[in-house]
């Protein structure tokens, strides 16, 4: 604590010492319309040419000498603002920007000031929620997480689904921030949808590489998504009714200019649109009562609440489940008992309750210690859960008519909880330098597994042993810190540097890891239009997910560290290039080289089903790299809106370490790894009442793992067991083959149509257009039948051999063309 | 739309072309050895996963023995008939010991030459077996029946200078008179028994929600117990058949083994065990291990160690 009020110290010294010449203005900058805080909006100075951009929270602070000023806040979309004036105070302005008139065919908002041309940062995309609700979507369910899929150096998984790897890492290596705080499962139905609704959000950032020092404890990536606070003018709602889901948005004031609330919420109801026809089915098979069924959804609420300019606060909260219920019952009717001979009444009945999902509760309390320095403290939990409740009964009425019965229940439960402080710092002593630094703790508390079962019966059996057994895992507790500090400086106007220092430290079962992580990106302004950037990070990551390798369960699980199992660290160095062309384009290329240790694969045949216990047994820790070139040309202006991606990369993995082999320790290529991707993604806005997105996606395939040989098993030396004989099959090398190349067209036409109190739209959408048979799972099968066939060899008559079926290849597709429609009203 | 849903969640399955380089036959090298006894080498080919053709035993190979890095004999192509069935193997006639290091070397026209080698374990050591018999009584109106469980200890000691790799196994052996031919004859299976050991590590803590790890083979490697004295707990139920039938004058016994396997043994049967548990697409299909140098399959190795309990069959297996 005394080291951080040194800090405090040695920062209000020097914005004393700098007050004698310079001044300060600062404030937040809004949008006029809605309050919205704007993020990354700019603020630039004519007269000394220096500039600056408001953070996350739309706070912005610029030192300058005490003189005329000519300030200049702009941001795309919106009309920009001068003011003028003589600056010899330091002086809060708020700035309210309104929608730009000039610009009504602007469709897409945002602004690239850290991340375009001008900016340090590399490697990071910011995707406007305008553009992603337009990317056209598998049964119109707008997601984040399939939008970004779309961009270079990000690559889907199995289709459909919505993991993905990010320069060749992992699927558990991305941070996934909702509000600054991490989100563990992001995956509804499998994967097949996120758990991010696009009505909910305000901005989604995207860190590949070049990671500042305030992110850490991810390996590949950082996915910043920050919720909507609501509108602080007037009430906004939203209604649309889809194929699979419902959703409904409300926002407004609570106190105007105030507090403002945002609400949003989204539920499938695939199960109540299906309960007829299971009743019906369930009648006709003599199971009435049977209900069944699966739903999931999200609810994202915000309230913010402003005490002055200098004190705000925030309170975040989503919660998102998936949920499988069943209940069944039937009725036997009256059997014949062969043991006494009675007649008895049989009746079953099952019940499943199934259920998975996170929350997270966030309060922030915004706080300017003077016009130079900000600061954030948030206090958050965040939970995942998994649990699974069966019961059976099955009963009857014996011959003295009394019931008797045979009863099991089977509970399993398993989740992480983390309770996190954080306070992150904003220091802005002068235009040159953006002095961010901070410090956070969480205490992390993993639940892997329990299991319990019990087993009773009515039945007399002097031999019977009642099941009544509770297996579990001691709860695991862990420690994990991080303090961080980063400036981004500006040399001249040539040279703009973002240098950090991260450490970190994480104690479980009083194993101590801790370590320094060094971060740099630097930007040389070639010319205004042009610059090159590089940057280099080192990461380190503590928790590990035991998951299947190819989908998502529910029963994934995360797991800390252990003695055994040493945190995942990885480098990577990242070169780039970046041109705005007439301020409507921004082309870029990037190469980079990541390599990541003590990564974990599953050994051969291990798989996860919500079991920890063991797992160290199962896994495999060795290391890998990836490499590659992105290309991307993004424009977020005009009616013609969208972008071309390209990415050719190369991820490999190595496990050579004694005792922990894979594919005999030879390299090989890691899961979804694919030479070339491309992606092209349009909107175009014909008029206010139509307007077309379009996304083809163009893969090459995924490897797998296939056996090319078969050959003879071993004559096992036991009589019985295992000595089957047979054939084996030989797999060469892990993913050792290509699946055919994947792509397809996704379209989706809106209609708008301004109604007396708000604006209705149609959405017409097609997923997979053309019907391409995308390649899923392919496997080595049999075709036809077996004949016999005459031995022209032989002079027995009718002498004849059998021709077995011919072997083949088979492609297994899932998602064939998917129209979709849907409806929806906003006011 | 609940048909447009259902439409859009059926699989489509069709038939794709190979576009990958079809891969040449390899040389196919089986053998599992047991000290006291010959070496037989099974030689086949393998075959492109989708062609048709058989696997056969190749007759021309030259199969080169070395024991103790001495080299001993160039080994004998010949049919074997095992119950029935012809299995073309090259034999040795040097009878192999507990601690040597056994090499072949395998060549045949049309193949790259192979090579594997492997350390024959030696025997360990069971301190101690004990069997404490409970009796089941199940009674209804009209039958009695009264089977027997045995609890089962077998205390042994794992030598710790050395990784050891082990099998547990339980073997029924009926010798007596054939009722029908009047031939003495001795039948014998390996016989089932349950464990919830930590060792065989498919205790119900580790099968999951769902199954998901077997371990078919009943092997267990010392990570758990090296250089410590072990007890492993089963059970069996000698009762249980598959020998057909049993006369009063048969003399039962059960054979309480403990195998020291060869690593390459063990990762063998491992890999065998794991392969059974694939799921599909949800898993890395498993490797199956081999330690054939330029070729397929396992040269592996191990020695057994057994103890002996006779078992008076109650009356009412008499005849079943």
């Amino acid at each position: 604590m005394k080291k951080i009020c040194f800090i405090f110290l040695i920062f209000n010294v020097l914005s004393a010492s700098t007050a004698a010449q310079n001044v300060t203005v600062s404030g937040y900058i809004t949008d006029a319309e809605n309050g919205e805080t704007l993020i990354s909006a700019a603020v630039f100075e004519q007269n000394s040419k220096k500039g600056t951009v408001s953070n996350v929270y739309g706070f912005y602070s610029i030192t300058l000498p005490a003189d005329d000023v000519a300030l200049n806040f702009s941001y795309v979309g919106y009309a920009g603002q001068e003011v003028k004036f003589r600056l010899r105070n330091d002086t809060a302005i708020n700035i309210k920007l309104f929608h730009s008139i000039d610009l009504q065919e602007v469709t897409v908002t945002g602004k690239r000031s850290e991340i375009g041309v001008r900016g340090s940062q590399m490697s990071a995309i910011e995707v406007p929620v305008a553009q992603i609700q337009t990317v056209p979507a598998i049964f119109g369910e707008t997601d984040v997480i399939k939008a970004l899929q779309l961009l270079p150096g990000v690559q889907s998984g199995t289709e459909g689904t919505a993991g993905f790897y990010v320069r060749g890492g992992g699927p558990d290596q991305n941070l996934m921030l909702l509000d600054e705080i991490p989100i563990y499962n992001v995956n509804h139905a499998m994967g097949f949808f996120s758990v991010f609704n696009a009505d909910a959000l305000k901005n989604v950032t995207l860190y590949k590489g070049s990671f500042p020092a305030r992110f850490g404890e991810r390996l590949s990536s950082v996915l910043d998504i920050r919720m909507k606070d609501g509108d602080a003018k007037s009430y906004h709602g939203d209604i649309s009714i889809g194929l699979i889901s419902t959703k409904l948005s409300f926002e407004g004031p609570i106190i105007k200019d105030k507090t403002t609330f945002s609400i949003s919420g989204r539920r499938t109801y695939f199960d109540i649109l299906a309960q007829p026809v299971i009743a019906i089915v369930a009648k006709d098979e003599g199971m009435e009562g049977t209900t069944a069924g699966y739903y999931f959804y999200d609810l994202n609420a915000k309230v913010s609440h402003k005490f002055s300019d200098k004190d705000r606060l925030y309170l975040s909260f989503y919660l998102g489940d998936d949920a499988i219920y069943a209940k069944m019952q039937e009725n036997y009717g009256n059997e014949f008992n062969y043991n006494d001979g009675s007649d008895y009444n049989n009746t079953s009945t099952m019940k499943m309750n199934w259920k998975w999902g996170n929350m997270i509760t966030a309060l922030r309390w915004n706080h300017l210690i003077n016009s130079k320095l900000f600061m954030n403290t948030t206090a958050a939990f965040t939970r995942y859960r998994f649990f699974l409740d069966m019961n059976q009964m099955e009963s009857y009425y014996n011959q003295y008519n009394q019931q008797e019965y045979w009863a099991t229940t089977a509970k399993y439960h398993s989740g992480i909880n983390d309770a996190i402080v954080k306070s992150d710092f904003d220091f802005m002593p002068n235009p040159n330098h953006d002095i961010k630094f901070g410090l956070n703790y969480v205490f992390h508390q993993f639940k892997p597994d329990v299991i319990a079962a019990k087993e009773e019966s009515s039945e007399y059996d002097p031999n019977y042993e009642p099941i009544d057994v509770q297996i579990h895992n001691d709860p695991i507790y862990a420690n994990e810190m991080a303090l961080y500090a980063e400036d981004n400086f500006s040399v001249f106007d040539f040279l703009k540097i973002n240098a950090g220092l991260r450490y970190s430290a994480f104690l479980v079962q009083k194993q101590f890891y801790h370590s320094l992580q060094p971060r740099l990106s630097a930007r040389a302004l070639i010319t205004d239009k042009f610059s090159v950037k590089a940057g280099y990070s080192y990461m380190s990551q503590y928790i590990h997910l035991l998951s299947n390798s190819s989908i998502t369960l529910p029963t994934d699980l995360w797991v800390p560290v252990t003695k055994k199992v040493m945190p995942m660290k990885s480098q990577q160095v990242a070169l780039g290039a970046f041109y705005n062309l007439k301020d409507k384009v921004e082309l870029s290329a990037e190469i980079y080289y990541k390599t990541m240790n003590n990564v974990l694969e599953y050994k051969d045949g291990a798989s996860f089903l919500g079991v920890s216990t063991g797992w160290e047994e199962k896994v495999n820790a060795g290391r890998g790299w990836s490499y590659g070139l992105e290309l991307m040309a993004q424009k977020t202006v005009g009616k013609t809106t969208g972008w071309v991606a390209y990415t050719w990369s190369k991820s490999e993995r190595l496990f050579d370490r004694a005792g922990q082999e894979i594919n005999f320790g030879r390299a090989f290529p890691a899961k979804f790894d694919r030479r070339h991707d491309i992606s092209i993604t349009l909107s175009h806005k014909f008029s206010a009442r139509f307007d077309i997105g379009a996304t083809w996606i163009y893969s090459t395939g995924n490897a797998t793992t296939l056996a090319l040989q078969r050959y003879e098993k071993a004559t096992l030396p036991y009589n019985n067991v295992g000595n089957r004989g047979g054939t084996l099959d030989y797999f060469e090398s892990r993913n050792n083959y290509r699946m055919p190349d994947y792509h397809r067209l996704d379209i989706g036409f809106n209609f708008h149509r301004k109604k007396k109190h708000g604006t209705r739209t149609w959405s017409i959408g097609f997923y997979n257009l053309y019907n391409h048979q995308n390649p899923f799972w392919i496997y080595e099968d049999r075709e036809g039948e077996g004949y016999y066939a005459g031995n022209p060899a032989s002079s027995i008559p009718g002498d004849s051999y059998y021709v077995p079926p011919k072997r083949v290849l088979k492609q297994i597709s899932i998602f064939p063309v998917i129209p979709s429609i849907s409806y929806s009203y906003k006011w | 739309m609940l048909s447009i849903i259902t439409f859009s969640l059926v699989a489509c399955e069709k038939i794709i072309e190979f576009k990958g380089k079809e891969t040449q036959p390899l040389l196919v090298v089986n053998s599992i050895i047991q000290p006291d006894s010959t070496l037989l080498v099974s030689v086949t080919n393998s075959v492109f996963f989708l062609s048709n053709n058989l696997i056969e035993p190749i007759e021309n190979a030259d199969v080169l023995l070395f024991v103790n890095n001495n080299f001993v004999e160039k080994m004998e192509y010949v049919p074997v008939d095992h119950d029935g069935y012809s299995y073309f193997t090259y034999n040795s006639h040097y009878k192999l010991k507990a601690g040597d290091k056994v090499r072949y070397e395998v060549s045949a026209p049309n193949f790259d030459k192979v090579w594997a080698e492997v350390t024959i374990p030696v025997p360990v050591t069971i301190i101690a077996l004990d069997t404490l018999v409970e009796q089941n009584i199940y009674e209804t109106d009209t039958y009695n029946y009264t089977p027997e469980k045995w609890h089962c200890k077998m205390k042994f000691a794992d030598n710790a200078n050395e990784k050891n790799y082990y099998r547990l196994s339980v073997v029924k052996k009926i010798a007596g008179y054939n009722s029908y031919t009047g031939e003495y004859e001795v039948r014998q299976m390996e016989f089932g028994f349950n464990s919830n050991d930590m060792l065989f590590n498919n205790d119900p803590a580790n099968s999951g929600i769902i199954y998901e790890y077997s371990n078919e083979y009943n092997i267990f490697s010392d990570d758990m117990i090296n250089g410590k004295e072990y007890t492993l707990a089963f059970d069996i139920e000698p009762e249980n058949g598959g020998l057909g039938q049993i006369s009063e004058n048969d003399s039962t016994f059960f054979y309480f083994r403990l195998e020291n396997l060869s690593y390459e043994y063990y990762m063998y049967l491992r890999t065998l065990s794991s392969q059974n548990d694939d799921m599909g697409f949800l898993a890395e299909p498993t490797q199956i291990f081999t330690n054939i140098n330029g070729g397929i399959g396992i040269l592996g190795a191990f020695s057994v160690s057994d103890k002996k309990v006779e078992w008076k069959a109650p009356k009412s297996q008499y005849g079943i």
